[in-house]
């Protein structure tokens, strides 16, 4: 019931974190560098925590996403929007030949194909050095102005404004993922997730919606990929490599598979710790692990488990007046 | 005197061969519309095997499968739910985290075509889909466990919804592996009555160890021995047969 109440307060806690993050954290840049990530989060989460498959091709999705964005705006001399759309659709054909190639098989032998098309695609990036400047990375992504038929909308020169347009463009993704996961779609890749033999049963072809959920997962963290070229400027090679894919795994089920908002706790939670402690601790990986550890034994919703775990004591022990659903949970009196 | 009964099912010759050992040998017969027809036979007879071919999960060495006059032989699982067979699995499959009636309603929408598809509006607008649902879960006395998730459901009440997923798919047949599995006997009794009370709309292919069920609630019983059919007959015929004592004696010991 709980999460019935949900829909509303995740839309509005996301705007109050775009709105927050910039304030609260050390730099704007880090904010946008949070925001990238928690978009491509959303991307894993689809997949992992709404089908449950465990794609290694995070990586492949976010190197096409920034290698085209970057590779539209340099040569093409395109817009924002324009670079933004090359990423799209480069990553969602990526995601879709991953995908069709990969859900032939399950379990071990599918993660096992993700990997290796993410070693493939990894090789194929560093191979083709004249295209994507193989390992010294595409230079010189132009940043140019977000225009609207012409007129400007956004200079995109100020951190600031990079930050707001990613901001923006999270806003967007954020709602339009929450649309797909109660809908009809959505719902059905749940029930993969939950028995994918009884699905096939009662007369879904899985593998179209395991397709169609890996294009949609691969266009969306392509999206996120092409917002980090826009704002480093550059597309470092390390953007198509698999410790990318386990990054933003990590993310993922830090912060919660199976729950958008989890992404967004999951993302801001590694990007925060990572660079707070990388300054002063070069073994900060170490504390990363024992968190993963913990959420892995004791945690499996990750850290929005935490949060809601939290909020029902919160209301257990102080009922909302007028709030007249009792929860029966926690003996404490 | 009445009409020639139609045949919803019809197997023929059919053989399934693993590794050169025959675990169904050329086994025929026909199921007529709006009958319960039972499958039953020692443990080794075949049974899982031909159910197997029938829903699709496995493919048949040689023979035939005709449902509603369509050779579906090498048609796959989801194809067959999607023209009228729904299915119940012997061991209890189900959407352990969802709740009963998102269960059936997802079973109901996978009828829906390419609504089912739809990634943008939300599922609750699938009118088809939840109207076949709440039908389904009145049929089944579950309303009150409407919100439940289903892995919390009593051993009963989950078999019910075993069979409930195979029925919102808007079958004309419906293929029961073992309904009443591991179930008490009050259970094994509302069960009984259930499966008696659907053979007035659906045809029912039942596999049942229970033998008053399938002696109470079958128009026909094929009874199958070592991957073929020994005796095919009505309830008290097969009930009488010697061959039936013996093959059944015989797997004891």
């Amino acid at each position: 019931m709980l999460l019935r109440l949900l829909p509303a307060p995740a839309m509005i806690a996301s705007i109050a974190a775009v709105v927050v993050l910039p304030l609260i954290l050390p730099s704007v840049a880090m904010a946008t560098e949070v925001v990238v990530f928690i978009i491509a989060t959303l991307g894993c989460n689809l997949l992992l925590g709404y089908v449950g498959l465990l794609s290694f091709g995070q990586a492949i999705s976010f190197g096409v996403g920034a290698y085209a964005c970057g590779l539209a705006l340099i040569h093409l001399h395109v817009g924002v929007w324009s670079g933004l759309f090359a990423a799209l659709i480069c990553s969602a054909i990526a995601g879709l030949v991953v995908g069709a190639l990969s859900i032939q098989k399950r379990g071990i032998y599918f993660v096992m194909l993700t990997f290796a098309f993410s070693q493939m695609f990894y090789f194929i990036a560093y191979a083709m050095a004249g295209v994507t400047g193989g390992d010294n990375g595409l230079l010189n992504v132009p940043r140019p102005p977000l225009t609207v038929f012409g007129v400007t909308l956004l200079s995109l020169a100020t951190p600031l404004s990079m930050y707001s347009m990613a901001a923006i463009v999270f806003l967007i993704l954020f709602a339009f993922l929450r649309r797909v996961v109660a809908s009809p779609f959505g719902s059905t890749l749940i029930a993969i997730r939950e028995n994918e033999e009884r699905a096939i049963a009662v007369g879904y072809n899985t593998r179209i919606f395991k397709i169609i959920a890996f294009v949609i997962s691969s266009w969306v963290t392509g999206i996120a990929g092409a917002l980090y070229a826009l704002f480093l400027n550059f597309a470092p090679l390390s953007n198509i490599d698999v410790s990318m894919s386990e990054r933003i795994i990590i993310m993922t089920i830090v912060g919660g598979a199976n729950s958008l908002f989890g992404s967004v706790l999951g993302a801001t939670f590694y990007i925060v710790v990572s660079n707070l402690l990388s300054s002063v601790w070069p073994r900060w990986l170490l504390v990363l692990g024992i968190i993963l550890i913990v959420v892995a034994g004791y945690l499996r919703g990750g850290l929005w488990s935490g949060v809601e775990w939290t909020w029902q004591r919160l209301r257990a022990r102080w009922p909302v007046a007028g709030a007249v659903e009792q929860r029966e949970d926690g003996g404490d009196a | 005197m009445s009409a020639e009964p139609r045949t919803a099912l019809a197997v023929e010759g059919l053989t399934k061969r693993f590794d050169g050992f025959a675990a169904v040998k050329h086994v025929s017969f026909t199921v007529r519309e709006h009958s319960v027809h039972s499958l039953i036979g020692p443990n080794g007879a075949g049974k899982t095997t031909l159910f197997n071919c029938l829903t699709g999960a496995l493919k048949p060495s040689a023979g035939r499968v005709i449902f509603a006059g369509r050779d579906i032989t090498h048609l796959p699982p989801h194809r067959r739910a999607r023209i009228g067979m729904g299915r119940s699995f012997q061991v209890t499959s189900l959407f352990q985290n969802l709740t009963v009636f998102e269960s059936l309603r997802i079973a109901a929408q996978a009828q829906t075509g390419l609504a089912a598809l739809d990634f943008v509006r939300p599922k609750e607008l699938l009118g088809r889909a939840v109207a076949d649902a709440e039908l389904v879960l009145d049929r089944l006395g579950l309303g009150p466990y409407r919100d439940t998730k289903a892995g919390e459901l009593s051993h009963g009440r989950q078999r019910l919804l075993e069979v409930g997923l195979a029925l919102a798919v808007r079958p004309s047949l419906l293929l029961l592996d073992e309904p009443t599995a591991g179930m008490g006997v009050e259970d094994i009794g509302a069960m009984k009555e259930l499966i008696a009370t659907l053979a007035r709309n659906y045809t029912i292919v039942l596999i049942e160890h229970n033998m008053r069920v399938v002696l109470d609630i079958s128009d026909m019983i094929t009874v199958m021995h070592l991957g073929e059919v020994l005796v095919e007959g009505r309830p008290d015929a097969v009930r009488r047969d010697d061959r039936v004592k013996a093959a059944y004696l015989g797997s004891e010991g």
